[in-house]
């Protein structure tokens, strides 16, 4: 192995689970070389570049494949190394990142892999990929890999044909200033980490896997609005060769002219509200949607006022919307093919409605094809036909709907088009039926016809050939990207120019599929407001003298408090009187905890009980209730929050809850009161709700990097921030999605306002969350919590310690990774810290740190050092005669607490009868409590 | 010093300044003359104006009999809910329905805190886990729904019947 890490490698064998491969708990496993466990196996064979090979392939390869894990932080691939093998991720994830480390370019997951074209074309590595979680490699040898291949020589054509494709892809994509934008998400995307080397790329790339804030300021050259990245990922990286063979034209070709076509294809990339073809314009290449949704329209000029002369208006009619695998500009393909020639104009205009990928295919090329095998086009002309019909259709709708004064658009519109004053727009494909394929570059000498510039230039404007350049643009041209909030940006009706391809849903299908829709109708709700107002008038409905009994209403007001929330709620029966009282009693349920029936509470009785509790709830506690869903808890949230104030929200392991429903917490009048949140366990949770949740510091501006949020602010509220601008004390637990970003995003937008913050076993987030925290001073955070955050280093200590001065609570247990470093430096930067807990951080605290621990922190009245197996009797009892504060000492399980370093025995401890206590008193006159 | 606590009927009852402390509004009132414990000859008035005299003497006794108990004084609502009643306590409390009501509203007024809670815990007791028929029995009451709005009260109480 080349990558000079192999000391750490560890082999795994057969009893892995293909779905264990989610957690990292299973370390120590033995090695057993050449053996794949089947589920690997089977992981294996989906990949893409063995999809199609032999299971005899299979078996070579994976007989020859080893298994091998690096630690987070550790380097796989260097730079400039020649290439030896390549790698699958089969677990974790690793980091392209730049030569020296610093910017990471992109992030690949399970399923990926990279390293494969160097060892194909005996490329040296020009990037380097470090490991970012625990990562298990499947590594093939270049010798492997050769050693089989001949064997199998349909597969060896595949692979590097394949190889080849994205190699000419990359350069092109190169020489157009495109980027290679990388998705994580993808369900097994082909990546090639020797791709990722010019700076270009890494930009893009850094901008679009690390949207928005998260990049630093001079690495976002190019920035693109956030919510772009999310969806222009789909299948930025589906093998051009599978894109194009999915077509349902070119299903049936020999892939030895796939290959052809692969070769000569052009990727190119829009934004949003750009045109793509002109009407009128000269062309006949094709476009092939690989990713995003273009409209079709049908420019129309009228005259609005012909006695005011000038007053002309171009009108858009769409005609239609093209998405994922389809295509156009057949109709002047097909025109080409049938008058040779002449010159073909394009028949309508196309124009992107959001970030669209598509390759393009020369009309020349495309000809040459035809020829030889003509049926390719038989399916091109059926869809043109239906485009065609379906156009006159539209159009004459039109015309009927809109009689006068818009009567004369069509003479209008045929007399423009026979005279040709259509704005001439040249394109990048404005070659020649001549031209070479080749030619077809982003040049600057696109204004064909200098003659009708004038009356084109707004279009002109729109008309943007960098796309780098245009995230201005997107301000104004907003409208049609708004339906991708809402999910219903296509409905079948919406595309009758459909040719059965995968299903087209250009936009990323949301993981927050929120089904606002279904909320059930809310019936005898009232809110408490109206309760009060109506109270007077329900208590005289009936006479209550007789009816009421004899407890006064003070004396029932008392006992209802003393009772739980089912037996008040089934109060309502006894009648009008106790139903009112229990209805707007002040004071009632202000906390609102649920916990203790969490197994029977679903949507159903979280509605029913929201109902009955009204808006009176400041603290709401439905942890662990895990049954409940979005319906039920934004019936809650939206119910209570909006004429309440709810000022503490836990909802720990509410995993069912999705981020649209936990954003629905950061909308302004809930938001607002907002002080606590835990969102523990919650799987949903993303960076997108935690910077939602906390808000943004100040009001967007001009700059385009805010571009989501502005948007989201003129939606819900036009003159307040969205947020919880409050909130002060955060507990994200286990919430393994969170990543960096959030970290930024609260070190920017929180960072004089959190009290306490909870992370534990957030595996996502790095030392490079933390170091956003070493510029931004957490005054007044006190409580913080990184149990389990195991690979968090030296330097996220030092940041914590640098920005968090007041911290009193901290919790390290399990931070494996730490060294004495860090609690020396918390020593001397946290000077308040009241408790410590530095279970387990073996290799960070010995007799040494306890000194310096006794001497520098004042305060400290507790400290649990569990299972520190380097601390020694002389380090315990210099903490003990120095400390003035210490009041709890938690040795147990350090088996070399009891002895000095040369193995005679300190004094023991004894524990209290009973429990592992031993209470001693120090010569400070404090008796510390000692667990053993 | 003696306290000499008069009812709103007028009846006086001498007790030990300690036993009247039991009562929050009284110590405070104490605490703001500034009374201490030197002169032992000086007597006190505190004219309590709404409760009776037979309810005061009903609390004072049980003011006596905890003179030296140590009650937690937490604020921790939780703890103090769930606590059961004490038997003592129980047995004292077990008088008519309308003595116990006066009882718990002059505890109230009074700011006695642990015999408030367990007053308002021996009427939870006479609710928990009762019929609604029941209840209105104890309490005499009578039930003004009509059979429609008693039927869609149970709908919203599907979750909290199956408890």
């Amino acid at each position: 192995m080349e990558t000079g890490s192999g000391k750490e490698h560890e082999c795994y064998e057969l009893g892995l689970q293909s779905d264990e491969l989610e957690d990292g708990d299973d370390d120590g496993y033995l090695a057993v070389p050449n053996q794949m466990p089947p589920q690997l196996m089977q992981k294996l064979s989906k990949f893409p570049l063995f999809r199609n090979a032999p299971p005899a392939f299979h078996k070579a390869i994976a007989g020859r494949l080893k298994l091998m894990t690096h630690h987070a932080q550790e380097y796989i691939v260097k730079f400039g190394e020649p290439a030896k093998s390549m790698y699958w991720i089969l677990r974790g994830s690793v980091a392209v990142t730049s030569p020296d480390g610093e910017a990471v370019h992109a992030e690949l997951v399970a399923g990926q892999f990279f390293g494969e074209i160097g060892i194909l074309f005996n490329r040296p590595r020009t990037a380097t990929v470090i490991a970012q979680t625990k990562v298990l490699l499947g590594v093939l040898t270049a010798e492997n890999f050769n050693a089989v291949l001949p064997d199998f020589p349909a597969v060896e054509r595949t692979i590097r044909d394949e190889a080849q494709e994205r190699l000419s892809m990359q350069d092109k994509r190169k020489k157009n200033g495109l980027s290679n934008i990388i998705n994580t998400k993808a369900v097994a995307p082909v990546i090639d980490a020797d791709d990722l080397d010019t700076a270009a790329s890494a930009v893009a790339i850094a901008a679009s896997t690390l949207p928005g804030p998260s990049v630093p300021p001079m690495m976002r050259r190019s920035p693109s609005p956030p919510e772009f990245t999310v969806h222009d990922n789909v299948d930025q990286s589906i093998p051009t060769r599978d894109f194009l063979r999915g077509l349902p034209m070119f299903t049936l070709l020999p892939s030895n002219i796939i290959h052809e076509l692969v070769l000569g294809v052009e990727p190119r990339r829009y934004d949003p509200f750009e045109y793509i073809v002109r009407k009128g314009e000269l062309g006949r290449d094709i476009y092939f949607i690989v990713n995003g949704e273009v409209e079709v329209l049908a420019p129309k000029r009228f005259s609005l006022d012909d006695s005011n002369g000038a007053k002309e208006k171009k009108v858009d009619i769409v005609l239609g919307r093209l998405g994922q695998g389809q295509y156009f500009g057949e109709m002047a393909f097909l025109q080409s093919l049938s008058n040779d020639g002449d010159r073909i104009e394009r028949s309508a205009d196309i124009r992107t409605v959001s970030t669209v990928d598509v390759v393009v295919v020369t009309g020349d090329q495309l000809e040459g094809l035809y020829a030889r095998y003509p049926q390719i086009c038989d399916e091109m002309r059926e869809t043109a036909r239906k485009r065609t019909d379906k156009n006159r259709d539209q159009e004459t709708e039109e015309i009927e709907l809109q009689a006068s004064p818009f009567g004369k658009w069509r003479g209008f519109q045929s007399s423009v088009t026979s005279r040709k004053t259509q704005p001439i727009l040249a394109t990048t494909n404005n070659d020649t039926p001549i031209g070479p394929a080749d030619s077809t570059t982003h040049t600057g000498a696109h204004i064909a016809s200098s003659t009708t510039a004038a009356s084109s230039a707004p279009s002109l404007n729109a008309y943007r050939l960098k796309p780098s350049s245009s995230s201005t643009l997107v301000d104004d041209t907003w409208p049609p990207f708004s339906k991708k909030r809402v999910h219903s940006q296509i409905s079948p009706s919406d595309l009758p120019l459909n040719i059965g391809l995968p299903p087209m849903n250009p936009t990323v299908p949301s993981v927050n599929q929120f089904p606002s829709h279904q909320r059930p109708h809310p019936f005898h709700y009232m809110d408490h407001a109206k309760r009060l107002r109506l109270a007077p008038i329900a208590g005289r409905r009936r006479s209550s003298l007789l009816s009421t009994g004899v407890l006064p209403d003070r004396v029932l007001l008392k006992v209802f408090s003393t009772l739980k929330l089912h037996e008040l709620m089934k109060l309502r029966l006894i009648c009008r009187r106790w139903r009112q009282l229990l209805y707007v009693a002040p004071g009632l349920f202000e906390k609102l905890d649920l916990t203790q029936y969490n197994t029977s509470i679903n949507d159903k009785a979280l509605i029913q009980i929201t109902d009955f509790v009204g808006s009176r709830p400041k603290e709401i506690d439905i942890s662990n209730c895990f049954h409940v869903t979005d319906v039920g808890l934004s019936y809650m949230v939206n119910e209570i929050g909006m004429s309440g104030s709810i000022r503490v929200i836990k909802m720990s392991s509410v995993w069912e809850a999705s981020a649209m429903a936990i954003m629905d917490i950061a909308v302004q009048s809930i938001g607002h009161h907002i002080e606590e949140l835990d969102l523990s366990n919650c799987r949903k949770v993303r960076d997108d709700v935690i910077e939602r949740i906390v808000g943004w510091k100040t009001q967007p501006n001009s700059n385009a990097v805010w571009n989501e949020q502005s948007y989201v602010n003129d939606i819900d509220s036009p003159e307040s921030s969205v947020g919880c601008p409050k909130l002060k004390v955060l507990s994200l637990g286990y919430c393994k999605h969170l990543t960096d970003r959030s970290m930024y995003h609260i070190a920017m937008h929180a960072n004089d306002r959190i009290e306490a913050l909870d992370i534990t076993r957030c595996t996502t987030i790095t030392d490079a969350g933390f170091a956003y925290w070493a510029y931004q001073p957490f005054s007044m955070l006190k409580k913080l919590k990184l149990n389990d955050c195991t690979f968090l280093s030296d330097k996220s200590i030092a940041a914590i310690a640098s920005s968090a001065q007041n911290l009193e609570v901290l919790d390290l247990s399990f931070c494996c990774a730490l060294t004495d470093v860090s609690i020396d430096v918390l020593s001397l930067g946290c000077p308040n810290l009241r408790y410590l807990d530095a279970s387990f951080c073996g290799s960070a605290v010995s007799d040494s740190t306890l000194l310096t621990l006794s001497i520098h922190l004042r305060h400290l009245q507790s400290l649990v050092i569990k299972g520190c197996v380097r601390v020694t009797r002389a380090g315990v009892d210099a903490l003990l005669t120095n400390s003035t504060s210490l009041t709890y000492l938690d040795i147990s399980q350090c088996r070399n607490a009891h002895f000095y370093s040369d193995s005679s025995p300190g004094i023991p401890f004894q524990p209290r009868p009973g429990s592992r206590s031993a209470f001693i008193s120090t010569a400070n006159a404090k008796v510390v409590e000692i667990v053993v | 010093m003696s306290i000499s606590i008069i009812s709103s009927d007028g009846e006086p009852f001498k007790v030990e300044r300690k036993v009247a402390e039991r009562s929050v509004l009284i110590k405070n009132m104490l605490g703001d003359l500034g009374n201490d414990d030197d002169d032992d000859d000086e007597s006190f008035e505190v004219p309590i104006p709404n409760v009776r005299g037979s309810v005061l003497q009903k609390i004072l006794e049980w003011c006596e009999h905890h003179k030296d108990t140590a009650f937690p004084d937490d604020e921790d609502d939780d703890s103090r809910k769930s606590a059961p009643v004490e038997e003592w306590d129980r047995e004292f409390l077990r008088v008519d329905q309308e003595m116990l009501y006066e009882i718990i509203l002059g505890a109230n007024y009074l700011n006695i805190r642990p015999l408030l809670d367990a007053g308002c815990k021996v009427v939870a007791e006479m609710i928990r886990g009762k019929t609604p028929e029941e209840i209105r029995r104890t309490f005499n009451i009578v039930n003004d729904f009509s059979p429609e709005e008693e039927a869609a009260i149970k709908r919203e109480n599907e979750w909290a019947e199956d408890r």
